[in-house]
């Protein structure tokens, strides 16, 4: 299933178990290659099995599990049997590794100069100077700015994108011929993740190297690969060419991954879910199709034998049994979302009513001291003004670090604000005692990122819905618990679900605990803190879904805050887009979407990547990384970063301006004034 | 068939095990020392019943008698019997230790939990008063102020106590304000828990891991600590029994009767023991506990 004649890495029949006497296979029947300069996608949620696949090709799988069955070969060396200190030196020298957390990848107690260097010495020979210069080499090839410097840096000193820049650095030390990227740039913003994917590329095309990427991010895996496998449930259930396999995805699973992907489907409609979750190991079915039970194709047939691998081309297979009469809708045609033109004037129009939520020149500095001891302040939120009426759903965009979790406490005053007015139902909450705040609390709750820590451990799932209505309701315990079955029902949860722990559910379904702990109170106003975020793509559409409806049905307004534009897009009535404690550019979602004003909206427009479509460069990047919000630039914040900087830009602060098609951008060259125009749309955005 | 029978909905009870007590259960080690704790308990509870003499008792033609079947243990040098002493010693001796331990914990853990909560100028507050506690040397404090208030099983638990304070305060701070960073803590903010709910509910169940295991630990240093107390005369006053006091007795007659230093040694250093591997078994399973659900 490759096209070079000799692949580099071959795994064939490869199985992976548990060891013990009951032993689990987590991954079965694994066959992939990858041969010199290309580039293997694997795509799958996690608990697929895609993560220690990889471990195991590079035999460095946890103690508790073990290789079955199967082999794995690379350049003709059967690596499976191999003793450890025969696979050290090929690990080192001719496979790479990079892993998904970087800063947890590298050791905190040595330089990062330190760790590349002793690669070095250890499988090249080096000395130990002629190792510190290709250290610093390398981080110049990485492109880490002022690299004679950064060596001496430890990882603790450096952000996350440039800790992945040195872990790629570290991985390409020996010039390897294999290098496998696991999750590299999850971790990552997303204008930081497409500068590490080109990186990734090019390194590729420099070196000749082969790379296996995996992933979950279809958009990633398009921009990349060249083949891809997709993986559910431990088993390889589709493989095949990136471009065919996206437009007539042969296995119902990768169509449904597709269509519940935001980027692909209009607004207003609500995204494809694939109902239920990933099956754990245990809970594999033996003589049935995994996806069975989630497929909107399966019939009796599906269930009565597992379906065996049925080669379509070549290099093309899938795991359906179905695949000669299905016909399945892969991707849309690449503008389908975007050709019907934004009715702009509807969609500026702004009823007026009261507001769910108003707030006004919000301000949020902290107080911090740094190494030196020197007091400074942290300009977490500056000047920030949105509104919000019932029933609508008001995006929060921008990287990690430009205030929008800061923003999202002090709308519900977990913190206090510095400054500024935040008016729910008609109180300002800034101003509001103790007590009354505590009352207040019930028109107003937040569903966290995090579906694993905003549950109690030691509660079970009726209990922690039940505890706002215990404080803040007098009803009688057998009403409580009727109103958490219907909480739960509301959510699409089972009643049963009440009496489990929360370590018991997966992510989706603590998430939707969670959602119906925050309806518990019927509050006018819900705040998603990245609430889909820690999600995996179909329960992300499912969860999604569910807000989409609890806005239309219950006319909640909801602020739902994320890093990713598309599905902000996707989910909002009104978007704002945030940088460095500003909100530099806000309107109607459809304006801010289809027709950006703000280079800082462009650039996060740009680093969007659509699976299927191999993104042009729309001359829209943002440079670097963003600042520290300490001292951060003056002006406009943005200036640092930006490719049409002029010096006004550094002078003054640019005022909101209103926008055709409504909402308003700050920025300097959105002024009526003819030559700014210009400037914007020579450097090819359209 | 139906798709719900392919992947049938898991059971909601934890496998067999998997608890805490489940996995306590499979260290013989630690079951032994809860066994032998177990006893020690229920022999001091029923010393009156158990005990073939009362332990006040002289009888002056059995002194510094040798294990025979009319006093199981000997005699000492008063001729009272040395297995009734020592039942109603092990009595005072756990009685001690209990009361210093417990109102350490009470008190640390409400400092630990009021630092570690609320941080800020309360935290530094507290714990420059913990710290300060900590820098006098422990048995050194605890002799003073029985030396102040006066000897006897009370004051010497409270003395204890106070030594023992500054440990529960810190773990339980340490603790609280790492379990204070956790979502569902910001959560319950969100929701308008008031600090005593969040606390009581959220923070010191998710809290109470380390403490257990550290109550185990700190109970057997009470024991030889208590026991040191005693033996110098600070702690239970003769003729009332305690560990301490048989052992700084029999030290008098170690030429006549060499044995009699063993008894309560012995069954002290056993305790010891047992406190620590039950503390250590408990460690374990909480280790293992928390890893198995991330």
């Amino acid at each position: 299933m490759n096209t070079s004649p000799m692949p580099l890495l071959e795994i064939s029949g490869l199985r992976i178990s548990t060891r013990g006497a009951s032993a689990l296979h987590l991954v079965e029947d694994i066959n992939l290659s990858v041969g010199r300069g290309e580039t293997l996608g694997i795509v799958g949620e996690s608990g697929s099995g895609k993560s220690i696949s990889c471990q195991a090709a590079l035999g460095i799988l946890p103690s508790a599990l073990e290789v079955t069955a199967g082999r794995v070969v690379f350049d003709d060396t059967e690596l499976t049997h191999l003793d450890n200190r025969r696979l050290n030196h090929i690990r080192g020298r001719r496979i790479g590794v990079v892993f998904q957390n970087p800063l947890s990848s590298l050791n905190p107690a040595l330089t990062v100069g330190h760790q590349i260097a002793e690669g070095l010495r250890v499988h090249k020979g080096l000395s130990r100077k002629r190792a510190w210069q290709r250290a610093v080499e390398l981080l110049d090839v990485v492109r880490i700015p002022a690299p004679h410097l950064r060596v001496k840096n430890y990882p603790h000193e450096m952000s996350g994108g440039m800790a992945q820049r040195a872990l790629i650095a570290m991985a390409i030390a020996c010039e390897p011929d294999l290098l496998v990227a696991d999750e590299p740039t999850t971790a990552l913003d997303v204008t930081i993740q497409l500068q590490i994917l080109d990186l990734l590329a090019s390194l590729r095309d420099e070196l000749g190297m082969a790379l296996i990427l995996v992933s979950h991010d279809l958009g990633v895996i398009t921009r990349m690969c060249d083949r891809v496998a997709v993986m559910y449930a431990g088993q390889i259930v589709e493989s095949g060419a990136t471009n065919e396999l996206f437009a007539q995805p042969a296995h119902p699973y990768t169509s449904a991954l597709i269509s519940s992907s935001a980027v692909n489907v209009a607004k207003g409609t609500s995204l494809t879910a694939i109902p239920g979750q990933v099956p754990r190991p245990r809970d594999f079915p033996t003589s049935a199709c995994r996806f069975a039970n989630r497929c909107a194709h399966a019939e009796p047939a599906c269930v009565a034998e597992a379906p065996a691998w049925t080669p379509i081309r070549e290099d093309r297979g899938t795991r359906c049994r179905r695949v000669a009469e299905l016909e399945l809708p892969g991707l849309r045609e690449p503008d389908a979302a975007s050709t019907a033109e934004p009715d702009l004037a509807a969609a500026s129009s702004e009823s007026v009513g009261d507001a769910a939520l108003d707030v006004h020149q919000l301000v949020k500095h902290f107080a911090v001291r740094s190494s030196r001891g020197r007091r400074q302040v942290v300009h977490a939120v500056d000047d920030v003004n949105l509104s919000l009426r019932p029933g609508r759903i008001l995006g929060l965009v921008g990287e990690s670090g430009s205030g929008k979790s800061t923003v999202a406490r002090l709308l519900l005053r977990l913190i206090d604000p510095s400054g500024g007015r935040v008016v729910v139902m008609g109180e300002d909450l800034a101003r509001l005692k103790r007590n009354l705040l505590r009352k207040q609390r019930k028109h107003m709750q937040m569903v966290f990122q995090d579906p694993y820590g905003t549950l109690d451990p030691l509660m079970n799932v009726g209990q922690s819905i039940a505890e706002p209505m215990l404080v803040h309701f007098s009803m009688s315990a057998a009403k409580r618990r009727d109103r958490v079955f219907e909480l739960l029902d509301r959510v699409g949860l089972d009643p049963s679900v009440a009496d489990r722990r929360p370590a018991a559910l997966s992510g989706g379904q603590r998430q939707r605990v969670a959602i119906a702990r925050a309806l518990a109170l019927n509050p006018t106003l819900i705040v998603c803190d990245e609430a889909v975020s820690a999600l995996d793509v179909s329960t992300r559409a499912q969860i999604i879904n569910l807000i989409q409806g609890l806005k239309e049905r219950e006319g909640i307004a909801f602020v739902f805050i994320a890093h990713d534009l598309a599905t902000v897009h996707h989910v909002s009535d009104d978007i704002a887009v945030m940088y460095l404690g500003r909100v530099v550019e806000y309107g109607p979602a459809d304006r801010v979407y289809l027709a950006p004003a703000h280079p800082y909206t462009r650039a996060l427009l740009a680093s969007v990547l659509r699976p299927g479509e191999h993104n042009e460069d729309s001359g829209h990047r943002a440079i670097g990384e963003i600042p520290s919000p300490i001292d951060p630039p003056s002006g406009c914040r943005f200036r640092t970063r930006c490719q049409f900087a002029v010096d006004i830009c550094a002078a003054e602060t640019p005022q909101p301006m209103p926008m055709p098609g409504g909402g308003w951008s700050a920025c300097h060259l959105n002024t009526p004034s003819p030559e700014a125009a210009v400037i914007l749309t020579a450097e090819g955005f359209s | 068939m139906t798709a719900a029978t392919i992947s049938p909905p898991r059971s909601p009870q934890v496998p067999r095990g998997q608890t805490v007590l489940g996995k306590l259960r499979r260290q013989p080690m630690t079951m032994a020392a809860v066994l032998f704790i177990a006893m020690l308990g229920l022999a001091a509870l029923l010393a009156p019943v158990l005990s073939p003499y009362r332990p006040h008792d002289t009888d002056y033609f059995a002194i510094l008698q040798t294990p025979s079947p009319a006093h199981l243990l000997g005699t000492d040098d008063l001729g009272r019997d040395i297995l009734s002493r020592m039942l109603y010693a092990t009595r005072a001796s756990l009685l001690a230790c209990l009361q210093a331990v417990g109102l350490a914990v009470f008190v640390g853990v409400i400092i630990g939990l009021l630092a570690g909560y609320f941080g800020g100028w309360i935290d530094r507050l507290l714990m420059i008063v913990i710290d300060s506690l900590l820098a006098i040397p422990g048995l050194l404090l605890a002799l003073a102020l029985v030396g102040a208030l006066g000897p006897g099983l009370v004051n010497a638990s409270f003395a204890l106590s106070i030594i023992f304070v500054p440990v529960f305060a810190r773990i339980t701070r340490i603790q609280a304000a790492a379990v204070n960073q956790e979502p569902y803590m910001e959560a319950s903010r969100s929701i308008g828990l008031t600090h005593r709910r969040s606390v009581l509910r959220h923070l010191l169940p998710n809290t109470a891991a380390p403490l257990i295991v550290q109550i185990f630990i700190t109970l057997g240093v009470a024991i030889v600590a208590e026991g040191a107390m005693s033996y110098l005369g600070m702690s239970i006053q003769p003729p009332e029994a305690s560990w301490g006091n048989m052992l700084q007795r029999s030290f008098s007659t170690i030429n006549e009767a060499p044995w009699l230093i063993f008894i309560p040694g012995a069954l002290m250093t056993l305790t010891v023991l047992a406190f620590q591997v039950i503390g250590d078994g408990l460690n374990r399973s909480f280790a293992l506990d928390t890893r198995s659900e991330t």
